[in-house]
């Protein structure tokens, strides 16, 4: 299944994705990150928040496009959730697999750690020694799987737990599945 | 490790994503701003007052005062003019690097080829269609196609799509901006709708040559 799944991801990306250079993401997204510095007063909560959002409203409407070209249907566990963000998703739009690992025992827990991040090549973080314990710079990814799962029915709770940019090891994302939505009837039809 | 640096790719769909919700992050940053800095004052508690915010997937922020005001707009033509100014130099060593192409920008005729063709390409996937000059220091960039305005449209009609499209307009107009105060030029940018006809857009740029 998995080695499918890989296969998928690398035939989308290779065949139906339009392409760009990748340096061109990556100083986009600088400068309107250093914008939210400089709007917010380095108050990196604040950015943190926006940035999130940001990716928020564009998981939600990605998450069209992500089944449109991978023709994928609903998937049969977390895991397999799981492997599909990171060998198809992340594949497609940025190119990089993350690899998945530290599960919970009850399988509703996993983190995404990301050996590549082309939102943050050669960035550095402000050194006015508060960035590195506050800002979480590649939060809009947070916002994007969030919103993306939760238009797929998996209320889920996504957040990074470290980053390379801080000084740390690795760059981790947790995700947690909170609970799976119902399908609901939107109010006054039936 | 040269040959390793400006070969990775990323979608262009992720691009234009980013872009795209850069104008609709820049008029909360506005109402946020505007509800911080205020506080005691009737505006200030006026915008604390309002609690129902821009729901995803909406359009929402495309209604709002701060949309078309001048805050917004400064703002979103910064965000291309910082990625402008520093995106020449990638651009130029790519070229030079891996293309073995040698490219000269002594003229400011010959930057603004390297806008239409080597910068628009990078950015948007096609070359600008037709550059003007009068030989003075304005020149008149036009593309019949502008990507990021294919699939816009608005549910008020088409005097509104021309209206709300000025702040998607700034980007470009700032990364132009940026690339040429990168090369030590000074130019006021400024993009229009060619009559009405979305998405062609042509970007009026006014150089500011003092000898």
């Amino acid at each position: 299944m998995s080695k499918q799944i890989k296969q998928l991801g690398d035939d989308v990306w290779k065949t139906k994705v339009e392409k760009v250079n990748s340096e061109l993401f990556t100083l986009t997204y600088g400068s309107i990150v250093a914008q939210l510095c400089r709007d917010f007063n380095n108050n990196y909560e604040e950015v943190n928040a926006q940035t999130y959002k940001m990716g928020y409203n564009i998981g939600v409407r990605l998450i069209d496009e992500f089944l449109q070209k991978t023709q994928l249907s609903r998937c049969s566990s977390f895991r397999d959730t799981a492997e599909i963000v990171s060998k198809v998703g992340f594949k497609m739009f940025l190119n990089i697999v993350p690899n998945i690992t530290n599960w919970t025992s009850d399988m509703t827990t996993f983190s995404l750690i990301l050996t590549e991040n082309p939102l943050a090549d050669f960035v550095e973080l402000p050194d006015d020694g508060k960035a590195v314990k506050e800002l979480w710079y590649s939060n809009i990814l947070c916002g994007v799987l969030r919103g993306a799962l939760e238009m797929v029915q998996l209320d889920c709770e996504v957040g990074f737990i470290s980053d390379v940019l801080r000084g740390d090891e690795t760059t981790e994302l947790r995700v947690r599945l909170v609970q799976v939505l119902k399908d609901e009837i939107p109010a006054g039809e039936e | 490790m040269p040959e390793e640096f400006f070969t990775k790719e990323v979608s262009a769909m992720a691009l234009e994503y980013l872009v795209n919700e850069a104008v609709a992050l820049s008029v909360r940053v506005d109402e946020l701003l505007a509800s911080d800095s205020a506080p005691g004052t009737l505006a200030g508690d006026l915008a604390g007052l309002k609690l129902e915010q821009d729901k995803p997937g909406t359009v929402d922020f495309a209604s709002s005062p701060k949309f078309l005001g001048l805050n917004n707009l400064y703002r979103v033509e910064k965000y291309g003019y910082e990625i402008g100014y520093k995106i020449t130099d990638c651009i130029i060593y790519k070229k030079s690097v891996q293309e073995g192409v040698n490219i000269q920008l002594l003229e400011v005729l010959e930057v603004m080829k390297f806008i239409c063709r080597d910068v628009w390409r990078m950015f948007y996937l096609k070359q600008m269609d037709n550059l003007r000059t009068n030989h003075i220091g304005t020149f008149v960039l036009v593309d019949n196609n502008f990507r990021p305005l294919i699939n816009v449209s608005s549910a008020q009609g088409d005097a509104d799509t021309v209206r709300k499209v000025q702040p998607y307009l700034q980007l470009p107009c700032g990364l132009i901006r940026g690339i040429l105060a990168s090369l030590g030029i000074s130019a006021v940018v400024k993009a229009d709708v060619i009559e009405n006809r979305l998405p062609a857009v042509s970007f009026n740029v006014q150089t500011s040559l003092a000898k």
